[in-house]
């Protein structure tokens, strides 16, 4: 369809036409969404070798099997026992030990 | 511990020697013991850090929370779902996915999907990356996953709608 001044114009209350304005909406949501995985899916390696973590607990010679952070204060971490000992996240200080029967 | 999940008020560590113990995540005050099947390797948050799913040895599966027809003594928290998906090995990783209503397995077999039914868990016919060891999963977008295996460095971006 032509508008007075001579451009095309879309005609809405065609069915057809709106159904290729919704699959044509469909095909370049789904590009964007690609287009947006890929960038997600690009990984930088942000460790610099020149500088030493921010915040680290040095227990040297201990072997660390598993740890966890419980909010934002307190680290828990296995222990020599395969007890659990709790750590402030800014204290290499034990504050107390879980129990769990060296399991 | 194997492994280790907090929730929005519970710690909860999962130990090699079959037992699971339930911390107030605020004190840090044993709440219960959990006596399970086999060895824990794996567990992860469900529906908004309310409830834990644990991955076992030999496809041991389950679901811990609390029900509205536990004691009034029992601070701790109760097994919900529970199954044993015998073929599928020990589960190493285990994460939520499809919005909490699927478990995506990370086993000795490859990755397995099972549905969280209302006590039970049933595994899927989905299953990737067969016979390869599984080592860490995770849900990375509607209906993809992510994961790693023990035997090579490489990460695998998994999309379940791909034929």
């Amino acid at each position: 369809m032509m508008s007075p001044t001579g451009n095309q114009t879309i005609d809405f209350a065609n069915i057809e036409v709106l159904t290729k304005i919704q699959k044509a909406t469909q095909d370049a949501n789904e590009l964007i969404r690609q287009k947006y995985l890929r960038d997600v899916w690009r990984f930088e390696d942000l460790h610099k070798t020149d500088e030493a973590p921010a915040y680290v607990h040095r227990i040297k010679g201990h072997e660390v099997k598993h740890i966890q952070t419980i909010g934002e204060n307190i680290m828990i971490m296995n222990n020599k026992e395969d007890n659990i000992d709790v750590f402030s996240t800014d204290s290499p200080n034990v504050m107390k030990v879980l129990n769990i029967q060296g399991r | 511990m194997n492994c280790s999940v907090v929730t929005v008020d519970r710690l909860f560590v999962g130990c090699r020697d079959r037992r699971i113990f339930v911390y107030n995540k605020f004190t840090l005050e044993l709440q219960k013991t959990i006596e399970v099947p086999e060895s824990v390797h794996c567990m992860c948050a469900l529906n908004d850090f309310t409830q834990v799913a644990v991955g076992m040895t030999d496809g041991h599966v389950m679901v811990l929370g609390t029900s509205s027809d536990q004691l009034d003594g029992d601070k701790g928290a109760q097994i919900l779902n529970a199954a044993h998906l015998r073929d599928i090995g020990g589960i190493w990783s285990i994460c939520g996915v499809n919005n909490d209503s699927e478990l995506a397995l990370g086993t000795i077999s490859g990755v397995h999907i099972a549905s969280i039914g209302i006590r039970t868990i049933s595994r899927s016919h989905e299953h990737y990356l067969k016979d390869k060891n599984i080592w860490n999963i995770s849900e990375y977008d509607d209906n993809k996953l992510i994961c790693s295996r023990w035997d090579q460095p490489h990460l695998y971006l998994l999309d379940r709608t791909d034929p």
